[in-house]
């Protein structure tokens, strides 16, 4: 089972990244994981 | 000094961007200058109307003006006119300049704020180019960078700065003095369009509720809406004790900071680098900013050249749950900027739990839709 604030860390973190220009916003089209 | 003279700006060999400017009123004679500038050919009569003009708005007829310009914007020489004509006269009219509506852009609750650059709120020529250093914040303070008696002048010129500079969309700061002057900073720097106010060695959640019904009141009589957030700073071990109450005073405050250079002298203990002197008021006060659901701010670094010194006190800020820092240099900016920034392992974790949530979400979505069929 997935913690919720785990899940909130992650989507906070993404956020930031993608916010930074760290992470393309595209990005989960891109991603295998989801091909 | 004549009781008919005042003094106001900076002069010397290593000012920029300012002006010393000598104010004697007079019975008789009309308005004489006295004009020291190496621009003199190029703005000397534009500089000589300036004057001539804001004293006409005072009702000022007669008086000798000595100005001697380090190359001062019109927003400086203003600020320090009218600093000099309300020390001598105590009247209460503001000389305005303009305020290009590109400036007047609000800020989110939950914006990054990374990095906050202190400027000394009396000196120009740090704030001109403030806005190229892409801080998150840019702070005006009129606290501890300006000398006691200097503090009714730089007021007027961090009024004026607010309204004449472009801060390029880093949040407009303004750190306040403590007390009633602190609400005299609110009452001339509100309508200014702050989007949020810093509240030096703040140690109970009075001073908080104090600030915020100020600046409500300011802002409803001014009929502005932008929103004003709050960030108190805890520079007191009582400070520290009260913290949780402080972050919940009011729902404007967005952000706790630490200010370790005073808490260390109030507890008595000598900062040092490793910083373990105030690990337990770090983790109060980050734990407290968590819990009321504001970010946590770490106290500035101190030492401007200590490049690698300030990454390794970024890396532990960032291990201890701040979600940001204080800068006195630019320099120091891009260091904290990326310290705080997600590293690659977070970013590729955090990635992967959200695509398995997204995933079993369209599983639980595909076994709920065929449940209904």
């Amino acid at each position: 089972m997935i913690d919720p604030p785990v899940v909130t860390r992650a989507l906070r973190t993404i956020d930031l990244a993608v916010k930074l220009g760290i992470l393309e916003p595209g990005w989960r089209d891109e991603s295998p994981a989801e091909a | 000094m004549d009781s008919n003279c005042a003094v106001t700006g900076n002069s010397g060999p290593r000012i920029r961007s300012d002006c010393r400017l000598s104010l004697c009123l007079k019975n008789e004679g009309g308005i004489t200058f006295d004009l020291k500038s190496k621009v003199e050919t190029l703005y000397g009569e534009s500089i000589r109307n300036l004057c001539s003009e804001m004293l006409g708005c005072f009702g000022i007829a007669n008086a000798h003006l000595e100005i001697d310009d380090s190359g001062a914007l019109p927003f400086v020489i203003m600020a320090r006119l009218e600093a000099a004509v309300k020390k001598l006269t105590g009247i209460r009219i503001d000389f305005l300049p303009d305020f290009p509506e590109e400036y007047k852009y609000s800020t989110l609750r939950d914006r990054f704020r990374f990095s906050r650059l202190y400027l000394p709120g009396n000196n120009p020529s740090l704030m001109i180019n403030a806005g190229l250093h892409s801080a998150d914040g840019i702070i005006l303070d009129l606290e501890d960078s300006v000398a006691p008696v200097r503090k009714d002048e730089a007021r007027l010129l961090v009024r004026n700065a607010l309204r004449q500079l472009d801060f390029r969309g880093a949040e407009r700061m303004v750190r306040i003095n403590q007390g009633e002057r602190g609400m005299d900073d609110l009452d001339a720097l509100i309508p200014q369009n702050v989007n949020l106010v810093l509240i030096p060695k703040c140690e109970n959640p009075e001073n908080v509720r104090e600030v915020a019904e100020r600046i409500r009141n300011i802002l409803a009589e001014s009929g502005l809406t932008n929103p004003v957030y709050l960030m108190p700073i805890i520079e007191s071990a009582l400070g520290v004790e009260l913290a949780f109450d402080i972050a919940r005073a009011d729902e404007s405050v967005v952000a706790m900071a630490v200010g370790l250079e005073d808490l260390t002298a109030d507890m008595g203990v000598r900062r040092t680098r490793e910083g373990n002197e105030t690990l337990y008021a770090r983790n109060r006060i980050v734990n407290a900013a968590k819990a009321a659901g504001i970010q946590p701010i770490d106290s500035v670094f101190p030492d401007v050249a200590d490049m690698e010194g300030l990454r390794n006190n970024v890396a532990v800020s960032k291990a201890l749950g701040f979600e940001g820092m204080g800068c006195i240099h630019p320099r120091q900016i891009a260091v904290i900027r990326q310290g705080f920034a997600p590293e690659t392992d977070e970013i590729e974790k955090s990635k992967k739990i959200v695509i398995l949530m997204r995933m079993l979400f369209q599983k639980a979505l595909a076994w709920l839709l065929s449940v209904q069929r």
